[in-house]
């Protein structure tokens, strides 16, 4: 095996019995697969369980791969179902357990509507803010944008891993930059995040 | 290149994906332009804050030895439940059945078999009985005997 394998003669390392070198695509991955799922859902944790849970479901699904040089979107692809099988799950949870208490804000609302004094506006509180304002985003936007900005995929790229074409894809990434423009122009807690910069 | 246009095509360029000729005339029209050069700022500004990675993002990444865990403690397969039952009734009909056949039974009084008298051959004849036709079962001699033809 040269220096550098690639992921097709490593996954066939693996599927002649070398299960041990799955680990060199772990290693190779991880990093990448971690901060999608922990933009998506922003629970450090749970991006690490469902990580993991990515890496064996697509071990187990190694006997049927074919050595194409797809192995990437095919393990982004698995880490983007798990990641939206969670937040469906999540947020259903989250809505029920908020309706038991009589509350109708949907999840969405409620990070949004953080409070936070004016005088703290300091990275950690813009960080904080994005968040509330990304997690508004409907999911696909998200997605869509955390490709492209956070692992620089192209579109040709996402459109693997999502099996969206190339005009949804730009729609999607437009939507959501549109919109969190929008939305962190209009938090009413102190000037927003945009002018904040601007004075940068 | 008109400023409705533009919204879409500074993201697409912002992503790096334009093509060279698309991306010369977007530049030519940001230079005389304000209200779109103010779009592409804000994109900028956007995308600068994106990019700044919050502190938990910068934690280094382990998994390797958990997933590699994992996959070496694989779960046994589990036995199925129908299967099994299926195994167990296989083996009780074939252990019964053997008993059966292997195993005299009770003895039995021979049956008298009764010699039967075969059955009359029933013909549907048609009959006409003052004045009017009727349909009815006769046997064969009745049907000779009323001068009928089979």
């Amino acid at each position: 095996m040269p220096i550098v394998p690639t992921d097709d003669e490593i996954v066939a390392a693996v599927q002649s019995g070398r299960e041990q070198d799955y680990c060199l695509l772990v290693e190779r991955y991880q990093g990448r697969l971690v901060r999608l799922i922990e933009r998506m859902i922003q629970d450090r944790d749970e991006a690490m369980s469902l990580a993991q849970d990515t890496f064996i479901a697509v071990f187990r699904a190694l006997p049927r791969y074919r050595p194409e040089g797809r192995f990437a979107p095919l393990l982004f692809r698995a880490g983007k179902n798990l990641t939206l099988n969670w937040l469906k799950r999540h947020r259903r949870v989250t809505l029920f357990s908020r309706l038991g208490q009589g509350d109708e804000r949907t999840p969405c609302q409620i990070a949004d509507e953080r409070p936070g004094p004016e005088q703290e506006l300091t990275q950690a509180r813009r960080n904080a803010r994005l968040d509330a304002a990304l997690r508004r985003l409907p999911d696909n936007q998200r997605l869509a944008l955390i490709l492209k900005v956070y692992l620089e995929f192209s579109y040709e790229r996402i459109g693997d891993i999502t099996g969206w074409r190339t005009p949804k894809i730009e729609s999607l990434i437009f939507r959501a930059r549109k919109n969190l423009i929008g939305w962190l122009a209009q938090e009413p807690a102190g000037p927003d995040v945009v002018s904040q910069e601007m004075e940068e | 290149m008109k400023c409705r246009t533009m919204e879409r095509r500074l993201s697409r360029w912002l992503d790096g994906e334009c093509p060279p000729r698309e991306a010369e005339a977007i530049r030519a029209h940001l230079e005389g332009c304000e209200g779109c050069r103010a779009q592409w700022n804000a994109l900028l500004r956007l995308d600068r804050q994106l990019r700044r990675e919050p502190p938990a993002a910068s934690r280094p990444v382990d998994l390797t030895c958990q997933v590699m865990s994992r996959l070496t403690d694989r779960p046994r397969p589990r036995v199925r439940f129908i299967p099994l039952v299926a195994a167990y009734a296989a083996l009780f009909l074939l252990v019964f059945g053997l008993t059966w056949i292997v195993l005299p039974g009770p003895a039995t009084p021979p049956v008298a078999i009764a010699a039967s008298e075969p059955e009359p051959v029933l013909f549907t004849a048609l009959l006409a009985e003052s004045g009017r036709l009727h349909l009815r079962g006769v046997e064969a001699s009745t049907l000779e005997a009323l001068g009928g033809d089979r």
